[in-house]
């Protein structure tokens, strides 16, 4: 085989550790709870007190109890926050959501019998899958949950909406397509409208509204839920104070008025939040804001005859399944972890009967909570064990105190007291089961955690390795002239391995079928990597002998004083991951370390020039122009803030206007933007001449179709930032083609800039000298910039400018350390190794850069919109959709590691291949410092994934770990991916590439 | 006396100098301008100043002591020991800024105040602990001039 494919085998060998390791430790971080299919029943051994039994006379088979109503509508309104249905009295300034749904003011104050008002906390995440989730199963959601908003599957877990399916009852459907995907074919009428499109105010709610009115003459149906999600996209597009908002909730309570105008004796009404909002309207986190929903109920008679207190009560989300089943006399799903909202039960006028039964429903509650947690206890091992066995026998303590007080006497003993404790024991006993329930699978399995920190250690450990290795390598090309081949034959020792014996387990495990349990899949995988890694350690040292190679010595000890700052610099930013204030400033604290790079090689630069001016060869020009860049450099990134999105915790920060949407920006810079997408093809028709491949083919289609990109660009920017009504008599295709077009010239330019015969011609340009390597910057600088087109269109009118001050920051900095380098080099024997601090550099840039495109490493600063930039909000492909948002978050990722081959040394300075005659000695070296400085690149980025899992373990049970570690790992994770990613792609081009140039030399 | 007094005007040069440094390394433009302004001219006096009273207004000597760290005499060491320690300083003082600990020093500039005075007291010991020890610093530099 080829050596340069063993490059290839040990890289794709090194990428595979780093992802084992990532994959390992996030499924044991974010645990999964299991799901029990069992459902309940009503023959069930629950021993009801006979005295109450007695007086359910209407019992059939059916139901458990006798149903309080036999008709029920939901009404989900999406982020429908508590202070949007509160009516405020003391309200003195105009708001544009408070007071708006007057309605239910009204009804609480003039029929005070009828209504109740809840605030309805949602359980984080406050997404609304997992709040459908939770309004129908009652179950608890765990923090991996959050990732599938986007890919709905199938609920298996017993709930509410299975329960109305036993027992035959209609059920009606209308509104958010997310319950289709939940539930399929489950409603007996179904109308739901696509949810993805949050710009669309509009479909949904009209075809809620178009259907609700005739269903709700239509009578045939028992349950009804209809979801608007109106108010939710107006939050996510216009926050919540805009006039969008108002007429939104006016809409709203014009709906509600009439629904309510119809409800009947034997109907009840729940009006619903499934979560609330932010300030700024999104939501997913766990702030107040974002769990306090309302909930509200309704009923044409007296729902009580208790009067309701004056400040609103506190129930919890899950506490809607448990009493919406008992209402309907059905039994409560299987794993709900529920409180029944007893104050709304009522079978008669006589208040102790009324108690009696009330203490009836909290004991089946109890009764199937014990049920439940005793079966998970029972399935998963004793992984709920100990909790479960001291609950229960909680449970059979209150059952116990329960007996003995009514048999104590006959006939309905008990004082209202005891029922006040015997109630309160009850209650106490369910939320305790909840919150144990809740810290349980919030705990974190550690040995997986363990084992996938280990994998990521051995990763950077065997990266060190083989640079070692390579270090030896050049060292020898230097002195005898002569390529060892032999060595890395080990490092594909070890990736045979890793194959060998991950196939091997993965049969063994197919065939014992145990490969449904995801635990056994990540024991598989880290077993694989270990005896890899355990293959390439002990080559290593057979070849070796002694253990200290593995120290990167030689790294250390080419060390000066600039080199220590900007490690420090890196190790400094690594320290950041652990403190909670240090991840919030982290925008400022990357700049704030750019800022450092660059003066030290300015200082560096500086520093050369004055050593060499020494044997009188100075250049002032040259000097005076790098130090002006630096500085330009500098301000450029001390500008950049403007782009800055805001975490929440930052509360000094005022979100940045250009976040918004091109109608929100003003016009002068709205102008700027576009003259920075008119930049892009000025400056590809410069390096199309300054190469002078304009007269090629591919030089002619560069020059003519970049400007129509531009020109595309402008234009849907400016129809986006026509008035809203205007906009809304667009047809569908007039929205997307202009952003279509975009990336259909993106991608034949693309394919045509990789074909042979391209890559040929470009290779042509570049002198014999450096083995075509200048080609190889022409391409990567070609690619980078028409790739700007499309990370402009998705990044927005505001940030647009943001791309090129990255593109201008890669420039100055490969401007200023290649030719301080170059003069350390002239005056020196000077090495071709690759630099390290140089790539470390690269790395911050990149992390900086980051911020840069307006990104923060929270869930509720992803900007979903992106995804509509070319595709209808309502297409089925979730992965387009997916990919144009990661696409979007990791803009600066991306073209951090496509370009990370701009780093080769020998690009900057052909003058450096004059020490290596044989022309198979030279590509051996160009194919070996790629691999270099790819690897180096992983290792830095790997790194910092390491370093941000120790941070989330060792920080797990901190107050903010879910709010900032977490995300912040998560976030380093997918970055790693993207970076890694694209990294590789970037080898592959210039792998290509040198593979092309070099054919044609030989012909 | 002519040198002190060159001096003088040297660190009045290096204020605005030091105010553009602070500024770009993320300091606010507008506001506080008050607070930017008294740290960057801490920062000349504790750095320029010395450094300017002893090597006069000749470049090339500051280029040999500051940017080759190649001092001579004792007083040329002390010199380069305390302005880059109160340079380093004030970097280092930076890092307490973002912390949420919520005390009264935490104001902008004091950290970086207090970080600079601390790394010229520092530099003030080392340079002091260098000379007395008579380690030949101008060979030890000699060696990573080298590497550069």
């Amino acid at each position: 085989m080829h050596p340069k494919w063993n490059l290839a085998v040990t890289m794709i060998w090194l990428w595979l550790l780093y992802l084992a390791g990532i994959h390992i430790f996030t499924t044991g971080f974010l645990l999964r709870r299991m799901e029990i299919v069992n459902k309940s029943h009503c023959n069930h051994n629950f021993q009801f007190n006979p005295d109450v039994k007695d007086r359910y006379h209407v019992m059939d088979n059916k139901t458990c109890i006798p149903p309080q109503y036999h008709r029920a509508i939901f009404i989900i309104i999406d982020a429908l926050r508590f202070d949007f249905v509160k009516y405020d009295d003391t309200l003195n300034h105009a708001s544009f959501y408070k007071n708006k749904l007057k309605i239910i003011h009204e009804l609480i104050t003039t029929r005070s019998h009828q209504s109740r008002l809840y605030r309805f906390m949602a359980d984080p995440p406050t997404t609304t899958m997992q709040r459908i989730k939770g309004l129908t199963t009652g179950s608890l959601p765990t923090f991996v949950d959050a990732g599938s908003n986007f890919e709905t599957s199938q609920i298996t877990e017993d709930n509410f909406i299975h329960q109305c399916r036993k027992i035959n009852k209609t059920m009606v459907f209308m509104g958010d397509d997310t319950w289709e995907g939940l539930y399929p074919n489950v409603f007996n009428r179904s109308h739901p409208f696509p949810s993805f499109n949050v710009k669309d105010l509009h479909t949904v709610d009209n075809g809620v509204l178009r259907h609700l009115t005739p269903e709700m003459h239509r009578r045939d149906w028992d349950v009804l839920i209809a979801h608007f999600l109106g108010v939710d996209h107006c939050g996510h597009t216009y926050g919540p104070n805009h006039p969008e908002m108002t007429n939104k909730l006016l809409q709203m309570e014009h709906v509600l008025r009439k629904i309510i105008a119809n409800i009947d004796n034997d109907t009840i009404l729940f009006i619903m939040g499934d979560h609330g909002m932010t300030r700024t309207g999104d939501h997913g986190g766990d702030s107040d804001d974002e769990v306090t929903a309302a909930l509200f109920v309704y009923s044409g008679r007296p729902i009580t005859i208790d009067q309701p207190d004056q400040e609103w009560k506190t129930v919890s989300q899950v506490d809607l399944v448990p009493t919406v089943s008992l209402l309907l006399g059905q039994p409560i799903p299987f794993a709900s972890l529920g409180l029944v909202i007893d104050e709304l039960f009522e079978i008669s006028n006589n208040s102790k009967i009324n108690m009696y039964h009330r203490i009836e429903l909290l004991r089946m509650n109890a009764w199937q909570v014990n049920t439940y947690l005793k079966t998970y206890s029972q399935l998963a091992d004793d992984f709920l064990g100990p909790v479960a066995l001291q609950l229960e026998q909680q449970y059979t303590a209150l059952e116990a105190d329960y007996w003995n007080d009514v048999n104590r006497q006959q006939a309905m003993p008990l004082s209202k007291q005891q029922f006040m404790n015997i109630r309160q024991g009850y209650q106490n006993y369910l939320k305790n089961a909840r919150e144990h329930c809740a810290s349980v699978w919030a705990k974190f399995d550690m040995i997986t955690i363990g084992f996938g920190l280990l994998i990521l250690i051995m990763a950077i450990i065997s990266t060190l390795i083989i640079l070692q290795r390579q270090q030896k390598l050049q060292q020898s090309v230097a002195a005898k002239m002569e390529i060892d081949h032999t060595i890395n034959w080990n490092i594909k020792l070890a990736y045979e391995v890793w194959l060998l014996t991950l196939i091997t387990l993965i049969i063994i495990a197919y065939f014992t079928h145990l490969l449904h349990v995801s635990y056994i899949l990540s024991m598989i995988i880290f077993i694989a990597t270990l005896a890899s890694v355990i293959a390439c350690f002990y080559t290593h040292c057979q070849a070796n002998c002694n253990m200290n190679c593995i120290l990167p010595v030689n790294l250390l000890s080419s060390m000066d004083n600039q080199m220590i700052i900007i490690a420090s610099c890196y190790a400094f930013h690594l320290l950041c991951y652990f403190s909670n204030s240090f991840i919030i400033t982290e925008d400022s604290i990357t700049r704030f370390f750019v800022q450092t790079c660059a003066l030290m090689y300015t200082f560096k630069l500086i520093r050369n020039n004055a050593c060499s001016s020494l044997k009188k060869e100075i250049n002032l020009t040259t000097l005076g122009g790098n130090c002006l860049l630096t500085l330009a450099w500098m301000c450029s990134n001390r500008i950049a803030p403007i782009f800055y999105s805001c975490r929440e915790e930052q509360y000094w920060c005022t979100p940045s206007t250009l976040l918004n949407s091109p109608a929100g920006l003003s016009w002068p810079y709205k102008a700027i933007s576009f003259v920075s997408v008119l930049l892009v093809p000025i400056l590809i028709s410069l390096t199309v001449y300054s190469y002078n491949f304009n007269a090629t083919t591919y030089g002619k289609l560069l020059l003519w179709c970049t400007p129509v990109c531009s020109i595309c660009i402008i234009c849907y920017w400016l129809i986006l930032s026509l008035p809203e009504s205007t906009l809304k008599s667009f047809l569908p295709w007039q929205h997307v083609i202009l952003p279509r077009m975009v990336y259909a010239i993106v991608i034949i330019i693309l394919i045509a800039l990789f074909s042979k015969s391209t890559m040929k011609k470009i290779a042509k340009i570049s002198d014999n000298e450096s083995l075509g390597l200048t080609g190889l910057e022409v391409i990567t600088k070609l690619l980078l910039l028409l790739l700007s087109f499309p990370f402009m269109m998705l990044l927005g009118c505001g940030l647009a400018p943001s791309i090129l001050l990255c593109l201008f920051g890669i420039t100055c900095f490969l401007t200023i350390s290649h030719s301080s380098r170059l003069l350390s080099i002239r005056s020196n024997s000077g090495s071709l190794m690759s630099c390290w601090t140089q790539i470390l550099t690269w790395e911050m840039l990149c992390s900086q850069s980051y911020f840069v495109t307006g990104h923060q490493n929270t869930v509720v600063t992803i900007r979903w919109s992106a995804a509509f930039t070319g595709l209808h909000g309502d297409s089925n492909s979730y992965v387009l959709l997916g990919l144009l948002v990661v696409l979007n978050t990791f803009t600066a990722q991306i073209i951090f590691g496509l370009s990370v081959t701009l780093l080769m040394p020998m690009i900057q300075y052909p003058k450096l291949w004059g020490k290596y005659h044989q022309h198979k000695a030279r590509q051996m070296i160009s194919y070996n410092t790629l691999f270099e400085i790819v690897i180096y690149f992983f290792l830095f980025c790997g790194i910092k994934v390491f370093v941000s899992a120790l941070a989330a373990t060792v920080l797990r049970r901190h107050l903010m770990a879910w709010k900032i570690f977490v995300p912040r790992l998560l976030f380093e994770a997918a970055s790693f991916l993207t970076t890694s990613i694209s990294a590789l792609i970037g080898y592959l081009i210039a792998y290509r590439f040198i593979d092309i140039s070099d054919g044609d030399k030989h012909r | 006396i002519k040198v002190v007094i060159s001096g003088f005007i040297v660190t009045a040069l290096a204020v605005p100098i030091m105010f553009l440094m602070i500024v770009l390394f993320g300091a606010q433009l507008t506001e506080e301008i008050n607070e930017t302004l008294s740290l960057a001219s801490l920062l000349s006096v504790l750095c320029i100043l010395n450094t300017a009273s002893v090597l006069g207004t000749s470049s090339e000597l500051w280029i040999r002591v500051l940017i080759l760290h190649r001092p001579i005499s004792t007083i040329e060491t002390m010199v380069m020991f305390t302005c880059y320690g109160s340079i380093l300083g004030a970097w280092l003082g930076a890092f307490t800024i973002p912390l949420d600990w919520d005390r009264p020093w935490q104001v902008w500039p004091i950290p970086c105040s207090i970080g600079t005075m601390a790394g010229y007291a520092l530099g003030l010991i080392l340079s002091l602990v260098e000379n007395k020890l008579f380690i030949n610093i101008s060979h030890s530099y000699e060696k990573d001039y080298k590497f550069a």
